[in-house]
Formats: C-alpha cells, sequence, structure tokens
C-alpha cells in the first residue's frame, strides 16, 4: 500500500488552508447584499436598538445552463440508421447508439430550483430557432421537451440530473391540486410561451419555496435525421420566468 | 516519480471539485408590498436588489392603467427603487396588477440550447369607489351560559368620502330559525379610508346551551350591506363525538373522541370503558382546550368469546361524570390496520437487522486488516 511522506501531507494540509481562507474571504465579499436584508445591529452605543426586516426574495437556480449535443452526423454506414434519437433523459435513444455518432450522450436535463422564499408560477418562453425544422432540419426531425419532479428521481432512479438538486426533493415541487406540472410527457418545442406550474400572470403561485419540494427537470428530445442539412450551429434559447406575490 | 504523480493527481483532482462552476441563479428581493391602497397624492418607494447573476439584467415594470404613475429608478447595475406616484386625481375604481420584472439579457453568440432566468414580484393597487362604499366583517363569538355575547363588526370604509353614519342592528336566531332576539350597535361616523369596530353586547340569560346564529345589517349613509354568522351558547359538558366499535380479542386500541362544550379549558378528562358490566380500561387523562376536541385512547385486553356487547363509555370531568351507553363488537378477525402496523414493524426490524450485520461485518473486517497492519509493521521493525 503506498504511503504519503510527511512532506506531501503538509503540503496538502497547507493547500486547504490557502483554499478555504481564499474562499472565507470570497464568500465574505458577496455577502454584502445580506446586510441590507436582515439587519440586528444596534444603531449606536447609547440606544440599544436592534431591528430586524426580513425580504421577500424571488429566486429560482438553474443547475446547467445550457445543453450542448454537439457536432456530429448519422452513422448511414449502417443502413438501419435513419436517425440520431438523444435526450437529456436517458442519453441516446436505446438500440440507437451506433447511429449517433460524435455527437455527445447528454444524460442532464436543465435543473430549476426554486431557492427564494416565495411560491411562484413558473413559465419557459422560447426564442430563436425553437422548431425542430429550424433548429434540426431534415425528414421528421424532433425537439421536444417533458418536466418531471426532481423528487420523481428519488423513486425511480430515472429522472437525469436530480443528484444536483441542492436539498433532495420528497415531494412534487408544483402543488396545484389538478395534476402537478404541466408538459409531463415529451410536448414538441414551439417559439412560444408554456405554463409550467400555474398560469403566467395569475396568482397561482403553486411553485413551492420549500427546501424539499422546490424543484423541477426539464428534460430534452432531439432527433437528427440522417438527411439534417449541415451547417452552422443554431441556437434556442428558454427563459425561466418565476413570478410571485411582492 | 510514480508517488509525485499521484499527488499531482489528486491535488487536480481536489482543485476541480473546489473550482466546479456553481449554479445560476437570479434573485429578486424586496420588502413586500402586498396590496397597495390607492390614495391621491400618495408616494411609496420601495427598494430592490438583484442577486445571484453573473449577466447583465434588464429591469422592467409592467403597471397596465397606472403607468404613468409609476417608474423604476436604478440605484447601480443591481440596486433600484420602484416608486408609485399617485396623482391628486382619481383614476377609474378597480384592482390593478402592477409587476416588477429582473430578465437576465443572453451573451453573444452562444449555440446550442441555452437558459436564461427571470423573475417578476406582482402587487395590486386597489383604487376605492368614488361612492360611499365599505367592507364589513362580523363576528358572533361563542358564549358561555349566562354570560353576555359580545357581537363585533369591523367596518372599513372603501371609499374616499366621509361617511357621517355607520350603525348596525343585529338579530339572534336559534337553530331552527326563530327569532330569539335584537340589539343594535352605536351610531358612528366613519372617516375616508379609515376602520371602526361596531359592538353591541347581549343578555344571553334565557337562552340555552345550543347552537344558534345571527344576521348583522350595517346602515351607512342610507345604504345597508348584511353579513351573518352562526355561535354557540356553551356549557361546562362533554360531548361524545366518536369512539372505536370493533375491538380485537387480546390487545387493541381503544379511542374516544370527545369534544369540550365550554368556553373555558376542562382539565382532567379521563374514561373508563365498561363491557358487560366489566371495567376492561381507564384512559390517561388529558386537558381540554376551550371549544375543542380531544382523544382518550388507551390498550384494552379483552379474554371475551367473540361477539356484540352492550358496554358503557363513562367520562369524568372536573369531579362529574357522564354516561353513554353503546354497542361494542369483539372478533378475533385481526384488522387490517393492525395487520399494516404489524408488516410495518416487521420490515424496520429487518433493516435494522441488515444494517447492524453490515457494521458488525465492516467491524470485522477494519480490526482484521488494523492487526495485520500492526504485526507486518512489527515484523517489519
Amino acid at each position: 500500500m503506498t504511503k504519503f511522506s510527511n512532506a506531501a501531507i503538509v503540503s496538502f494540509l497547507v493547500i486547504a488552508l490557502v483554499i478555504t481562507l481564499a474562499s472565507l474571504v470570497m464568500n465574505m465579499s458577496q455577502l454584502d447584499y445580506v446586510q441590507s436584508m436582515i439587519t440586528g445591529a444596534a444603531t449606536n452605543t447609547s440606544v440599544g436598538t436592534a431591528t430586524l426586516t426580513v425580504t421577500s426574495a424571488t429566486a429560482v437556480t438553474l443547475q446547467v445552463s445550457s445543453i450542448a449535443f454537439g457536432s456530429g452526423f448519422v452513422n448511414t454506414t449502417n443502413a438501419a440508421c435513419t436517425y440520431c434519437r438523444t435526450s437529456t433523459e436517458s442519453g441516446h435513444a436505446s438500440g440507437n447508439e451506433s447511429c449517433c455518432s460524435r455527437f455527445n450522450n447528454v444524460t442532464a436535463g436543465f435543473l430549476v430550483e426554486n431557492t427564494g422564499n416565495e411560491n411562484v408560477t413558473l413559465n419557459v418562453t422560447c426564442s430563436g430557432s425553437c422548431t425542430a425544422a429550424t433548429f434540426i432540419n431534415g425528414t421528421s426531425p424532433l425537439f421536444q421537451f417533458k418536466i418531471v419532479n426532481s423528487s420523481d428521481g428519488a423513486s425511480t432512479g430515472k429522472t437525469s440530473n436530480n443528484s444536483r438538486d441542492s436539498t433532495t426533493d420528497t415531494t412534487s415541487s408544483c402543488s396545484s391540486g389538478d395534476g402537478g406540472w404541466n408538459y409531463s410527457s415529451y410536448t414538441t418545442m414551439a417559439a412560444s410561451t408554456f405554463d409550467l406550474c400555474g398560469t403566467n400572470g395569475s396568482t397561482e403561485y403553486y411553485f413551492g419555496a420549500q427546501p424539499t419540494r422546490n424543484a423541477m427537470i426539464m428534460d430534452i428530445l432531439v432527433q437528427i435525421p440522417s438527411d439534417a442539412i449541415t451547417g452552422s450551429a443554431k441556437t434556442a434559447t428558454l427563459t425561466f420566468a418565476a413570478a410571485s406575490s411582492g | 516519480m510514480k508517488m509525485f504523480k499521484k499527488e499531482v493527481f489528486l491535488v487536480v483532482l481536489f482543485l476541480s471539485l473546489i473550482l466546479l462552476p456553481s449554479a445560476f441563479g437570479l434573485s429578486l428581493s424586496g420588502a413586500k408590498l402586498g396590496t397597495v391602497i390607492y390614495e391621491p397624492g400618495k408616494v411609496i418607494r420601495n427598494s430592490y436588489t438583484i442577486t445571484d447573476t453573473s449577466l447583465p439584467v434588464d429591469i422592467s415594470v409592467s403597471a397596465a392603467g397606472l403607468s404613468d404613475f409609476i417608474r423604476i429608478e436604478k440605484q447601480d447595475r443591481y440596486h433600484f427603487d420602484l416608486v408609485l406616484e399617485f396623482p391628486d386625481l382619481l383614476v377609474e375604481e378597480g384592482t390593478y396588477i402592477v409587476g416588477i420584472s429582473a430578465q437576465e439579457i443572453a451573451p453573444e453568440g452562444a449555440a446550442g440550447i441555452n437558459s436564461l432566468l427571470s423573475v417578476s414580484k406582482m402587487f395590486q393597487v386597489e383604487v376605492y369607489s368614488r361612492e360611499k362604499n365599505i367592507g364589513v366583517s362580523f363576528n358572533a363569538p361563542q358564549t358561555n351560559e349566562q354570560e353576555p355575547i359580545k357581537f363585533e363588526l369591523d367596518v372599513q370604509s372603501r371609499t374616499y368620502q366621509d361617511i357621517d353614519s355607520i350603525a348596525a342592528e343585529i338579530t339572534i336566531y336559534d337553530s331552527y330559525d326563530q327569532e330569539v332576539g335584537r340589539i343594535a350597535t352605536a351610531e358612528k361616523p366613519l372617516k375616508a379610508l379609515s376602520t371602526e369596530r361596531l359592538s353591541a353586547s347581549y343578555d344571553s340569560k334565557d337562552m340555552p346551551p345550543a347552537n344558534y346564529w345571527a344576521q348583522a345589517k350595517v346602515r351607512y349613509d342610507g345604504q345597508v350591506k348584511i353579513l351573518n354568522d352562526s355561535f354557540k351558547i356553551g356549557t361546562m359538558d362533554i360531548a361524545l363525538i366518536n369512539h372505536t366499535s370493533i375491538l380485537n380479542r387480546g390487545f387493541s386500541e381503544f379511542i374516544v373522541l370527545v369534544e369540550n362544550s365550554w368556553g373555558n379549558e376542562i382539565p382532567g378528562v379521563y374514561a373508563k370503558l365498561f363491557i358487560d358490566g366489566t371495567e376492561v380500561l381507564q384512559t390517561p387523562s388529558i386537558d381540554l382546550s376551550p371549544w375543542s376536541t380531544g382523544e382518550l385512547k388507551g390498550i384494552v385486553k379483552l379474554d371475551i368469546p367473540p361477539g356484540t356487547y352492550p358496554s358503557i363509555i363513562k367520562i369524568f370531568l372536573s369531579g362529574e361524570e357522564k354516561e353513554f351507553p353503546v354497542f361494542l363488537t369483539v372478533t378475533d378477525e385481526v384488522l387490517p390496520e393492525i395487520q399494516e402496523a404489524r408488516a410495518e414493524v416487521s420490515q424496520k426490524n429487518q433493516v435494522i437487522i441488515i444494517l447492524s450485520s453490515i457494521l458488525i461485518v465492516i467491524l470485522i473486517i477494519g480490526i482484521i486488516i488494523f492487526w495485520k497492519g500492526r504485526s507486518r509493521n512489527d515484523y517489519g521493525g
């Protein structure tokens, strides 16, 4: 069994100490906004007045900011390969792996967390190349999405990326009482706004802020036909919009 | 050299883990406005902070119908004030929704499927009527027998005019809708946008303990609003709401659900169960809060044959007792809830046994490795 020398152990400790101190300084410098959120300091030395103001924070966090299936081609040397189908839910489709030549096998969808202290409505708007025809082109291309609870992964183990949820969800995060998240099966993407949880502009603030019920995952599925025209990379931008009472 | 490579790899791994990109977020914080009441000439300023993002952010406000009176004043890139400056002239009556949004701006040259974040806060501005109008809440409280009933009405002005007079007449009905009595509150003026409380005390000495309801007619400068509320006249008594009706031979749980019909706490309430004349259970005592329900429960052991038995539940409270004759069924069948509970306990036990076994195995392996290493060192040294 390999043994580390004392010098090596000391060097590890020194590196760890330096990183810890650097992190401390960086974190402290980022904390100035907290002072405006919660203050408990006395205002002068003669009068012991303490104030406490808890602000309303509407906040969402994304664990993945982009999904890059990368550059590749459909392996037409295999006569059975008419397309390459891949999704962030399960990677290259089963039985279709050999058709997806050089495309990245992405298995992490957009994980959206409500990290504020307010329940919100959540919708998503696509802009840019939002249809399969413009984003991929060719014969029968697919560009689809679906929404799943982050908590679903705890029981099925199938939800992509839910391990990055900051606190593992145990309950459905969209408690609308009428079925939870919309678009729970694959839906064609379009240059449009999709109400994912609660209706945009309403007071249906159903996307929870409690740590164990505050996350969802948007999985993306694409199907690239073998006759898709090669060209410059296309962009589709998804804007996740959260609204709370305020 | 080999050891050096391993150290470099570990350092790189360590740094990679530390320096992994953190989550992408967007947060908009500020004091909550809730519902803002429109007041001519009023100015409201609320500060907001944007955090968690490294991208430039576009700030916008939407306020259909009020956009001329609402603006954003930027302090710096991530701080801004929302200013509501209502004019002296009234705008049209109604509820207006105002939204403040912060949206990330996409960086140039991104390809693939990218994402941006947007967060908004919505609040409403209420513009009241030019005509005289009020909002009223009516409370008829639960009351103990022989005590006065204190009716209260909170009247809120929903107009920009003063109201000269508000007053209410309250009519009391029993559960058969027969009128029991009437009482009127004093008359008061109500200033614009202010709130006043109207109250009246009714003597309940002729009202037996029971359920009642009351209707309040609130008059304000020639107009009327009508509200209803129900209430109880209570007495120091306990009502039996429900109880376990099927018991297993052997051990089973017996529960009695009782309600305090009194506006004060009743301490030390307990129950005794008699089956076929034999006392089989005395429950622990509980304190019942005013008008609340509570469970009296205990484990009963029965060795009698299956069948239906005449039984008595006795409830004891403050030195008094109440008897409730009931019929209880004793059965040999194991109830589904007991079966479930047993299965759950069995599963838990299995998990505990497996975990304990794994721990013991790990401990034994650890001890063996430790002793082997130590004896090798002793041998080498």
